[in-house]
């Protein structure tokens, strides 16, 4: 019945929850499942079926990648971090800013209160991105 | 066109009427009793109400005994018995009266539209469980299996974003949101609920009511009932998962709010059975008007919600014992077969066909040996008595009125060795009436209609102050005679009966002219005084030799 998902990752977002294992495996690196229910504790008391299943389901999704090593499995982000964040602002700008990126760069410059080296970094990333 | 369907559809449609009323007046009594009925038995009877309304009146056309169905029940028509030329030309239409006097329409006709409606419902119903199911199946193939076991497949799924059940034929599907994996309390409450909704066959049912709602949808019992059974599905699936499972009242509770939360943000096909369905969720209760108290939640009526944690943490109630449970059950159940078979006789073609006409010949001429003929003209005429409800009524204020005359008529026909068949002419002639002369010296007066020149002829008085026709002894007396010399004259009762009608010159004539003896061939040749006057009587004679067989009239 289960059939493998011809979904492109970007297509399909992370949930709160499978967005919370990808961070630990983004922070941590290769990692067995068990790893990942120690990386979560002491604030998440979660069992390792759960996190497996969660972790199973990323791999569906194409989010995680797993390599046999041993008796078990390692599992790796197949997408960066980077490239999440990508999609993700993609995504927002496009569902929530209009299609418009400048809409979501005020907004953010008149929603928080950015430092001047912020501000100076942001400059120089903008310097970089017009050459 | 049978009017089979059309009756199993109307009855159909008032037996879910009252399923929905029984259902209710169950559910008010429960909510009364010191021990209320489980949601469980009360999601039984549901069920089995609604499968008795539907079948009733499919069963019932089985049943042959004819006295079980009410011959004055019924409420089709067809041309009056009054409107001879309209009726002389066929056998008549099938027709429903809308008033006793008034308007009426074709039957046929409405039997297509009801047909068209229903299969219409149907076919849009079965179209939207299709896609329903189609749009699940893609929910599930993008799920991640976590068990299966036998038939059962349990999944995980990021789409979902509360736990719901689903069935196919040969397999059980229950689907739970990835958020609720890390939430373990909450998905074995989840997972335990959802089965439980398996095991009370819930998951296939949603398909029953789904095309029955689409069979009936003018109906709006069948909406309502959907809703209340809805309803109870929820309630016997909490109260069972409670009382098997250790599970407390309070952590069910922030299960269904934690699930409700996310209920908010997806509907689901209707072919799922999800933990909270928002579509019911948040709606106000409109039972609680007739059946359960509103209690503590301020003026608005509690939602289903609500009223699902209410009930949770209301201290546990000792129930109905499961055989009183049982024997509720079946008395609302006996009332609507009881009320399906009834109405079996509410819309239904009386009309006799030549073959039963024959059959009815047949045990006529095993009494009598009057000569019984049946035709298409008699068999016209049969209809005429028995295949309307004005016919009807006429022949059994007919026989009421003969009652009075009975004895004595039949005490003067064996005098002169006369058949009892007899007595069927004047039924035909006055239907029993003792009629005055009227205004035209050509129409007859009396329970024999007897003219003026014969009722002398037999040496009665006619006088507007005293007529001796109106002496139902004398008349009586004087018919016999001459039905006697009629028969003496002509060998044969259906010329005699001809030459009542017309006088023996008129037959003798007419015997002449259209060159035959046969009387029904004569009719047909139309040498008859009144129209269809023999066929007539042939047709009161052998619907009288069949009244103790078949109620008829």
């Amino acid at each position: 019945m289960v059939r493998k998902s011809r979904a492109h990752p970007a297509e399909r977002p992370l949930t709160e929850t499978e967005l919370e294992m990808m961070n630990v495996i983004w922070r941590i690196g290769p990692c067995s499942v068990h790893q990942v229910v120690q990386a979560l504790r002491p604030q998440r008391e979660l069992a390792y079926t759960s996190v497996s299943t969660i972790i199973r389901i990323l791999e569906q999704k194409k989010y995680v990648a797993s390599i046999k090593e041993g008796r078990g499995h390692l599992y790796q982000a197949a997408v960066s971090k980077q490239a999440y964040q990508a999609t993700s602002l993609a995504r927002l700008v496009s569902n929530v800013f209009d299609g418009a990126p400048t809409l979501l760069v005020q907004r953010l410059l008149d929603s928080k209160q950015l430092s001047a080296e912020e501000l100076e970094s942001i400059r120089a990333s903008m310097r970089r991105t017009e050459r | 066109m049978s009017l089979a369907p059309l009756q199993i559809y109307l009855s159909q449609n008032v037996l879910l009427v009252l399923a929905y009323g029984l259902l209710r007046c169950l559910r008010f009594a429960s909510a009364r009793l010191p021990r209320p009925l489980a949601y469980r038995h009360q999601l039984h009877c549901a069920n089995w109400l609604i499968a008795v309304a539907v079948l009733a009146p499919l069963l019932a056309p089985l049943l042959s005994d004819p006295h079980l169905l009410p011959a004055t029940a019924q409420v089709w028509s067809a041309p009056s018995l009054h409107a001879l030329s309209g009726a002389a030309a066929s056998v008549p239409g099938a027709m429903l009266s809308l008033t006793t006097t008034g308007t009426q329409l074709r039957l046929d006709l409405i039997t297509q539209c009801a047909l068209t409606i229903c299969a219409g419902g149907l076919a849009i119903a079965l179209t939207l469980l299709l896609i329903g199911a189609r749009a699940t199946r893609t929910l599930l193939s993008q799920a991640h299996l976590i068990r299966r076991s036998g038939a059962l497949r349990i999944l995980a799924s990021s789409e979902a974003s509360v736990p719901f059940s689903f069935w196919r034929p040969g397999r059980f599907f229950i689907v739970v949101p990835v958020s609720l994996l890390t939430r373990p309390e909450d998905l074995r409450i989840a997972l335990r609920h959802e089965a439980q909704h398996h095991r009370q066959g819930d998951t296939w049912m949603v398909y029953f009511m789904g095309l029955l709602r689409g069979a009936y949808f003018l109906n709006p019992a069948v909406h309502v009932l959907n809703i209340c059974v809805q309803e109870l599905r929820e309630f016997a699936c909490d109260e069972a998962v409670i009382a098997r499972h250790p599970v407390t009242a309070r952590s069910y509770c922030d299960c269904l709010l934690w699930v409700a939360e996310n209920a908010l943000v997806q509907t689901l096909p209707a072919v799922c059975m999800p933990m909270v369905d928002q579509r019911l969720a948040h709606r106000p209760r409109s039972s609680t008007a007739a059946g359960e108290r509103p209690e503590q939640l301020g003026s608005k009526p509690p939602t289903m919600l609500a009223r699902r944690v209410e009930i949770l943490l209301r201290s546990p109630q000792r129930r109905l014992h499961a055989l009183v449970a049982a024997a509720l059950q079946a008395v609302a159940m006996v009332t609507l077969l009881v009320t399906g078979i009834a109405l079996a006789a509410t819309v239904q073609d009386r009309r006799v066909s030549p073959s039963e006409a024959a059959e009815m010949a047949a045990a006529a001429r095993l009494n009598t040996s009057f000569p019984i003929v049946v035709n298409p003209q008699v068999v016209a005429e049969i209809n005429r008595l028995v295949g309307t409800p004005d016919g009807r009524a006429d022949l059994r204020a007919s026989v009421s009125r003969m009652r009075t005359h009975e004895t004595m008529i039949r005490e003067k026909l064996e005098e002169l060795s006369l058949p009892a068949e007899l007595l069927a002419v004047p039924l035909v002639e006055s239907g029993y009436r003792n009629r005055p002369q009227d205004g035209s010296a050509g129409h007859g007066a009396g329970l024999w209609m007897f003219v003026g020149p014969t009722a002398r002829a037999f040496g009665m008085e006619v006088y507007p102050a005293h007529d001796e026709r109106l002496n139902p002894a004398l008349e009586t007396d004087a018919a016999t005679k001459l039905l006697a010399q009629l028969m003496a004259e002509f060998g044969d009762w259906n010329l005699a009966l001809l030459a009542y009608n017309g006088g023996s010159d008129f037959v003798n004539r007419s015997i002449r002219a259209a060159g035959t003896r046969d009387a029904f061939e004569l009719a047909r040749l139309g040498y008859e005084n009144d129209p269809h006057y023999l066929a007539r009587v042939m047709a009161t004679i052998i619907v009288m030799e069949n009244a103790a067989r078949k109620a008829y009239y």
